[in-house]
């Protein structure tokens, strides 16, 4: 071994900070608490984050449903024809300014997409927390 | 391959054997079995083993004190954490100084961003630093400071693979595993180190 790598072997390096081992010690026994009690930062987010799924998908799915079958029981009882057609063709905002007519219908209709839509972004936020 | 692994780096081996001798081969094999068995106190014994090393790591790496020591603190913490997964017929060494490198180099990386992003240098004692720095303190003399800081201005491949063969033992093979980079990429980072390092300690 040349002279180089003799000194390189025995190269001295910084004084340790004071109270290192102690810090150290103290975030283990930290968490060694938390495993103790089966709890920690990472898991609580975890149950939470599984907390808002359980939460978000039956809303989404409640909203869809009552959004549709709103439609659904609009076109059956006649307050409504399914004609997408002259929509686009003749008489479209007069449809528009009809639909917006306060019914109960319209109610449940509205109340059933801004569920869904709560549901909807309910899940997107989950999505984009975990990227 | 030979039964010790790859060491073929172009120079002689240090004389420890992974950076650990028998007896502390032993002591660490018994401290991790302790830990694992419940007795938390015993990580206190890894902990005052190897804090001196893995800061002197951490701090030749980032070369930032306050840095070096969180990245310190975050190794044990981690290998506390994953202790499980440690195979205690191995050295303990190279598997800490293994967590200790992909936290100095998330912390280089991670540290990198902001100073870009704030202007503010990120190695402000890349250049040869004073010798009553206390970083230095436990250099003891003016040879020790020299090469402490040629080593220090070596890029960082470099001068960790420097600190990881020579001042701790490590096999090349090791090194490389704890860098993420091949044996031939360490060979030849130990290679260019050791010239600059002659050429940087020649000059008067």
């Amino acid at each position: 071994m040349n002279t180089l790598e003799s000194e390189l072997h025995d190269l001295q390096g910084p004084a340790v900070p004071a109270g290192l081992s102690a810090t150290i010690a103290s975030r283990v026994a930290h968490i060694d608490a938390q495993h103790q009690t089966g709890s920690s930062p990472a898991g609580d987010d975890k149950r939470a984050a599984t907390g808002r799924d359980r939460l978000a998908w039956p809303l989404l799915l409640v909203g869809l449903s009552v959004g549709l079958g709103a439609q659904i029981y609009r076109l059956a009882s006649g307050e409504s024809t399914l004609d997408l057609l002259s929509v686009r063709t003749a008489g479209s905002l007069q449809r528009v300014v009809d639909l917006a007519q306060p019914s109960p219908t319209l109610a449940v209709l509205g109340a059933g997409v801004l569920l869904a839509l709560t549901g909807l972004f309910a899940l997107q936020r989950d999505d984009l927390r975990r990227l | 391959m030979s039964p010790a692994g790859d060491d073929n780096s172009g120079g002689p081996r240090p004389s420890t054997a992974d950076g650990e001798a028998s007896v502390e081969i032993a002591a660490v094999r018994r401290a991790v079995l302790a830990v694992r068995g419940g007795d938390k106190e015993s990580f206190g014994f890894l902990v005052e083993l190897y804090q001196q090393r893995l800061f002197g790591l951490t701090m030749m790496m980032t070369r930032h004190r306050e840095g070096a020591e969180e990245v310190t603190q975050d190794a044990f913490v981690r290998a506390f954490s994953r202790l499980h997964l440690y195979d205690e017929s191995r050295p303990f060494y190279p598997w800490i100084a293994t967590v200790a490198v992909r936290l100095a180099q998330n912390w280089l990386s991670r540290h990198g961003r902001e100073s870009k992003r704030t202007g503010a240098l990120l190695e402000p004692d890349r250049e040869p630093a004073s010798p009553i720095e206390p970083v230095d303190a436990l250099i003891t003399d003016e040879r020790g400071h020299q090469l402490w800081r040629s080593v220090a201005a070596l890029p960082s491949g470099e001068r960790t693979a420097v600190v990881l063969y020579y001042r701790d033992g490590m096999k090349v093979n090791d090194v490389a595993r704890a860098l993420g980079v091949t044996s031939g990429t360490v060979k030849t980072f130990l290679f260019r180190a050791r010239k600059k390092l002659r050429g940087a300690l020649e000059s008067p």
